[in-house]
């Protein structure tokens, strides 16, 4: 007869049994159904037929969709398995009965699940379900690629994707990026400040602005000049900061290698740049010249080659700093000090374009892709955690598209800032109160 | 007729409201083969138990089943006039009821004090009412949300107006309103039933064909109407509903539609209003869904947003909207209107109006036939009807024998009847003898 364990380290614990699987890549294209609350009438028929596929019986409490309605609010909202990413469900289960696909699809291994219901406790949208008589979890398994729900709603609230396979925009912008820099950096040999090709001339919003302050005068030509990079900004938003500043491609490049850290609380204000800018200006206005310009790391890399910029003195300590910071969070100088981007974030303000993350496609805590890859570190992790599509503060961000490049379900979008958007908080803020 | 026995549990409730009992009772195949379900199977057992001064909660063969809009339960009761009286409740009323393994449900007696029906997980138990008694509707439905081990799905509540023996009382459905404008609630509260609380944990095995039957009959549905006219559609097919719709054009926020319905017939408004009884200049946004198309069409004409206050108002204390607009001045304010709302709800007189149908509109359809359904069937004749149910009457009572919406039946006159048995049998035989059993059964439910 086996002797029984006597210590804790001999007994099996169910990692021994059925590990956790290793994290892997995501699916290329994940499938998700994308819920459209503002479509959806409650008719039900979804659980219907979910229930029809379940029980063979028409049993809406044996569906694997629920429906929850406010009468009050005049809303319905269908609560479904949202297969993230990183399954809570999954790592809850005591008994490893979750298990991720490699198609992306969650599903519950029946001959391992033990009813003990903590899944429906630990997924954020309760997304398993409890049958009430059998006690049995009921969880949507996206009918193996074709759910029967999509194909038989009636007002087409529901709408089966398969997440996009092709990340194109970066194979765009890092191109963009590199010949940028070498044009600024190489071609035209630290002209970045003042750039003038015969009567054509583009100077940089910040050193006009301290030129103004120095010599105490405005040369309208001048003015007219910085104003072109104003307009676009204007226009087009922060894209300067995300696809053109040689600066910001030296930061991305540097930012792929280092380890982060975090920054002290102190540094984390976005208020610290306009501060920065006040002193440019207040500065130069002083001592009689372009103050900041001097140590300004635009300028600084821009005459980093060739014959007339030779880096020097404070110049030199400015790219080790400022790398430095890179340690702590990406873009670190363009989040909280460049003036530059201080000028071009008060002009974004009354900007055109904005980025739209659609409460509908967004799967919030499930995914959180945008927020992992923005460099700029505005998107709300909290809001999506809450279940609540985030907000793009547009004057902070610098346009390079990341979030709509990553996002596997279309929910990241450029809009202009008139147009309307996907239904937003009002519909998740229903929800949270239906749950 | 086995082919229809099959989408039935087999199973009736009995309930003994003055010793609280239950009692569950096999379905018989004779009430089956002779009456089919719905409406016809309530008229049999109410003449089983008249004695007992009973009330039938019914569902049809298809209700529940993939048939479009398979949501109907018909409640039958005596009025005190003497006439039977088919009231008809939508949304998920009769799937809750036969989702509970419940096809029929029998009241029988009088509480002695305030009582609840609660069917939760296939158990039927009869409650003391006295948490919801004297409150109005929407507090009433957050308790009894909030009690039990799980929220009902359904609840039907007789309000504060059927408490006080108000004749213009009328049940809700939750906070939607009902059809009723024959007192129905009036019935329940003298009997000591508050409310009737349903959270239906089973299901009903259909044929699996019938997901692509059914499919077919929703194509056909929403190829009948233009989605951007979704709202108002079923106006444009009343009379005198120009105020109606403009109401809804300007406040309508969301359409809802009853179970498994490819036509979302109710609305919810929304709408900001100052209550003139508190002191505030603050507008509040309300809204609220109904059910009531008639109720709605009678209250529509009064002052622009007055009507949506007033009609919510209605619904919140269990009065007939219909009733309430057949009183209502034009030059009253809002004020003297609330105030007016309040004292029909208080009234305990009886009087020829309390009784007579509370309907506005004077359409097309006779007051006896309108009024023996409830009252509050939209009037909407099925012009283009193909088969013998061509008239208003026989389609409402052919829908309330099957178990689906009559609305749908009659917006949708190209659904023929036949289309609907073959949900229930594909042979043809029996096809045949279903619809002359049906004919039958809505000659005498008419002449009743």
């Amino acid at each position: 007869m086996q002797k029984p364990a006597e210590t804790p380290e001999e007994y099996l614990s169910i990692d021994d049994l059925r590990p956790l699987p290793k994290k892997r890549r995501l699916p290329r294209r994940p499938p998700v159904i994308v819920f459209n609350p503002k479509k959806c009438t409650g008719c039900g028929t979804c659980e219907m037929v979910c229930s029809s596929r379940n029980v063979s019986m028409v049993a809406p409490a044996s569906s694997s969709v629920k429906v929850l309605r406010s009468d009050e609010q005049g809303t319905n909202f269908a609560i479904l398995c949202l297969h993230c990413r990183e399954p809570l469900c999954m790592e809850a289960c005591p008994t490893r009965a979750i298990e991720k696909g490699d198609d992306g699809i969650v599903r519950i291994n029946d001959l391992f699940c033990v009813e003990c219901g903590i899944c429906t406790m630990a997924c954020p949208e309760s997304a398993p379900l409890v049958e009430p008589t059998t006690g049995k979890i009921r969880k949507c398994d996206l009918c193996e690629g074709d759910p029967l729900c999509v194909k038989h709603c009636p007002e087409g609230a529901l709408r089966f994707y398969r997440g996009k396979s092709v990340h194109w925009i970066k194979y765009l912008r890092w191109p963009v990026q590199f010949l940028v820099f070498l044009f600024l950096v190489v071609i035209l040999v630290g002209t970045f400040c003042y750039f003038k090709a015969g009567a054509v001339s583009l100077p940089c919003p910040t050193g006009t602005l301290q030129n103004i302050a120095a010599t105490k005068t405005v040369v309208l030509t001048s003015l007219a000049s910085a104003m072109v990079l104003i307009g676009l900004t204007f226009v087009f938003g922060r894209f300067f900061c995300g696809w053109a500043c040689p600066f910001g491609f030296f930061l991305d490049l540097v930012g792929k290698i280092t380890p982060k850290f975090g920054l002290p609380a102190f540094l984390k204000s976005r208020m610290i740049k306009y501060g920065v800018l006040a002193g440019a200006v207040g500065g130069s206005a002083t001592l009689g010249f372009q103050a900041f310009c001097t140590i300004c790391p635009i300028g600084s890399i821009c005459r980093s080659y060739g014959p007339l910029g030779v880096v020097r003195g404070a110049e030199l300590a400015i790219f080790p700093a400022i790398a430095t910071l890179e340690i702590g969070e990406r873009r670190s100088w363009c989040r909280y000090l460049c003036p530059v981007g201080a000028v071009l974030a008060l002009v974004v303000k009354f900007g055109l374009i904005k980025i739209v993350i659609g409460a509908q496609q967004c799967k919030k805590f499930s995914c959180m892709q945008c927020a992992e890859v923005c460099p700029m570190g505005i998107i709300d992790r909290d809001a999506l955690r809450e279940g609540i599509s985030p907000q793009v503060p547009m004057s902070e961000c610098i346009l390079c598209l990341r979030c709509v490049d990553q996002c596997p379900y279309g929910a990241a979008k450029i809009r202009f800032r008139w147009q309307k958007t996907a239904p937003g908080d009002t519909v998740y803020g229903a929800r949270k109160e239906i749950l | 007729m086995e082919h229809v026995k099959r989408f039935y549990n087999g199973r009736i409730a009995l309930v003994h409201l003055d010793s609280s009992s239950v009692e569950l009772l096999p379905l018989s195949e004779g009430i089956i083969a002779e009456n089919i379900g719905g409406a016809a199977v309530n008229s049999a057992l109410l003449k089983e138990y008249k004695d007992y001064e009973p009330l039938v909660f019914g569902t049809g063969p298809l209700t529940g089943s993939f048939a479009p809009a398979s949501c109907l339960m018909v409640a039958t009761f005596l009025s005190p006039m003497g006439d039977v009286r088919h009231v008809p409740f939508m949304l998920k009323a009769g799937p809750q009821l036969k989702f509970s393994g419940i096809d029929f449900m029998v009241i029988t007696g009088k509480a002695e004090q305030p009582c609840i029906i609660e069917l939760l997980n296939g158990i039927i138990r009869v409650l003391p009412g006295d948490t919801i008694t004297g409150i109005e509707i929407p507090e009433a439905e957050r308790i009894l949300m909030a009690s039990g081990t799980a929220s009902p799905e359904t609840v039907l509540i007789a309000g504060p107006a059927a408490e006080h023996g108000s004749p213009y009382a009328c049940v809700s459905m939750g906070l939607w309103g009902s059809l009723d404008k024959v007192s129905l609630a009036g019935f329940m509260a003298s009997k000591g039933l508050r409310a009737v609380t349903m959270n239906a944990s089973g299901g009903i095995a259909f044929p699996q064909e019938n997901i692509l039957v059914s499919q077919e009959m929703v194509k056909t549905i929403r190829d009948g109407y233009q989605r951007k006219k979704l709202p108002v559609a079923i106006y444009e097919m009343m009379d005198g509903a120009e105020d109606a719709k403009q109401l809804i054009k300007r406040f309508h926020k969301k359409s809802h539609a009853c179970y498994h319905c490819p036509f979302p017939c109710m609305n919810y408004l929304e709408y900001k209003w100052i209550d003139p009884k508190q002191d505030s200049r603050r507008k509040k946004k309300d809204g609220f869904y109904f059910s009531d198309h008639e109720g709605f069409l009678a209250m529509a004409p009064k002052k622009s947003v007055d009507a949506l206050i007033l009609m919510k108002r209605c619904i919140d204390i269990g009065l007939d909207p219909c009733a309430v607009a057949n009183r209502l001045d034009q030059n009253m304010s809002l004020m003297e209107a609330l105030d007016l709302i309040a004292n029909m709800a208080a009234s305990s007189k009886e009087s020829e109006d309390a009784m007579a149908i509370g309907s506005y509109s004077k359409g097309p359809v006779s007051s006896e036939i309108h009024g023996l359904f409830g009252g509050g069937i939209p009037r909407i004749l099925p012009d283009a009807a193909t088969d013998s149910f061509e008239t208003w009457g026989k389609r409402v009572a052919v829908s309330m024998i099957l178990g689906i919406c009559p609305i749908l039946m009659l917006l949708f006159p190209n659904i023929s009847v036949a289309d609907l048995l073959k949900l229930i049998t594909a042979q043809n035989g029996d096809l045949k003898s279903l619809q002359d059993v049906i004919s039958s059964r809505i000659q005498s439910i008419l002449t009743t």
